[in-house]
């Protein structure tokens, strides 16, 4: 049976019952659950999923199907179709942690470095702590380094880029025990 | 004499209580055996529990040093009845299992215990040990209680939580 794709993302102001909602619209369409995150940001409740389903749906099908909910919670949605689903790059895996005094581009600085690198960022979080006067950016990114990497100095160069923009950075290797 | 094949979740031996092992008899024999080649049959593979090949008794085997990496170890060993006596310490690594395929999650262990078992000829050792090979040793006595990595993932990927006002 060809399974089709389909990448979906909500976006609600937080109350309880968000997820009971969109997934009890998936389960009744025959939609699988492939692959989800779903997390509360400042207010806002925010889930991407991959699903599946045998049929072949229009995105407007989809849509249609979740309308009212939509105008129910004032709900933001995107549905778009995969063609192909891409294996997970393979390599070797490190977490950074990029922090210090929130200012623009802290972001931008560390994400330019890995893409003119080629580094895949598998996951990314930010967060802004500390008080409203003096506040702290949190970056803590998940990256996979490709086992054949031509930069053997990659760490220090990210290292220096995050020195310049007067951030500390702490890079590390996560070793995946098969037991 | 076999490899045998791996219990792959949802099993529902993997989640069973393993019994206590009283005396080797030719059963008994015949899981170590088993459980051994299996181990050396998968290349990746430095632990394995009985429960993994089907067999409800608590015999675990490892081989440390087919992990290139970790240098301290204390060799290629069968343990019967394995008890954790002692933990210290805390560390996380992420783990990956033959019975879960195709998925790893970030696990917090001891970073040191004291393990106390019996050999193949039911003598009593005890010994104490860090780093991957207790990491190895926890995942396996976890199989022995029906307890697999996923029962103890923090997140699957990193963690950064607001923290709750306090007032």
């Amino acid at each position: 049976m060809k399974k089709n794709y389909y990448a979906l993302t909500f976006i609600s102001e937080d109350r309880p019952g968000i997820v009971a909602k969109v997934s009890k619209i998936l389960y009744e369409n025959n939609f699988n659950i492939e692959d989800s995150s779903s997390t509360l940001l400042r207010g806002f409740f925010s889930m991407i999923l991959i699903v599946s389903c045998s049929e072949d749906y229009k995105i407007n099908k989809i849509k249609k199907k979740f309308a009212p909910l939509v105008k129910e919670l004032g709900m933001a949605i995107s549905v778009r179709k995969i063609d192909k689903l891409k294996t997970l790059p393979s390599g070797e895996t490190y977490v950074i942690s990029v922090y210090g005094a929130d200012k623009p581009g802290i972001v931008f600085k560390v994400a330019d470095f890995l893409a003119n690198n080629e580094i895949n960022i598998v996951d990314l979080q930010t967060k802004v702590a500390g008080s409203d006067e003096k506040p702290v950016y949190i970056m803590v990114l998940e990256v996979i380094i490709p086992e054949d990497f031509k930069n053997k100095n990659w760490s220090e160069e990210l290292k220096e880029i995050a020195k310049n923009i007067n951030t500390d950075i702490s890079i590390r290797h996560i070793e995946t025990y098969e037991l | 004499m076999a490899v045998r094949e791996v219990l792959v979740y949802p099993n529902p031996l993997l989640k069973e209580i393993s019994k206590e092992v009283n005396d080797i008899d030719e059963k008994i024999k015949n899981v170590i055996e088993d459980l051994i080649d299996t181990m050396d049959a998968t290349s990746h593979s430095t632990g394995i529990a009985a429960p993994q090949i089907g067999e409800l008794v608590r015999i675990i085997a490892i081989d440390p040093g087919k992990n290139k990496k970790c240098k301290n170890h204390h060799g290629k060993r069968v343990m019967i009845n394995p008890e954790i006596i002692k933990w210290e310490g805390l560390i996380q690594s992420r783990e990956g299992c033959m019975s879960v395929p195709d998925f790893t999650g970030n696990v917090n262990r001891a970073e040191k215990i004291v393990v106390q078992f019996f050999d193949e000829n039911m003598k009593q050792h005890v010994f104490e040990t860090e780093g991957f090979e207790a990491i190895l040793i926890q995942h396996e006595i976890d199989h022995l209680d029906g307890i697999l990595f996923i029962d103890r993932i923090i997140s699957k990927r990193t963690d950064l939580f607001r923290r709750k006002k306090y007032k």
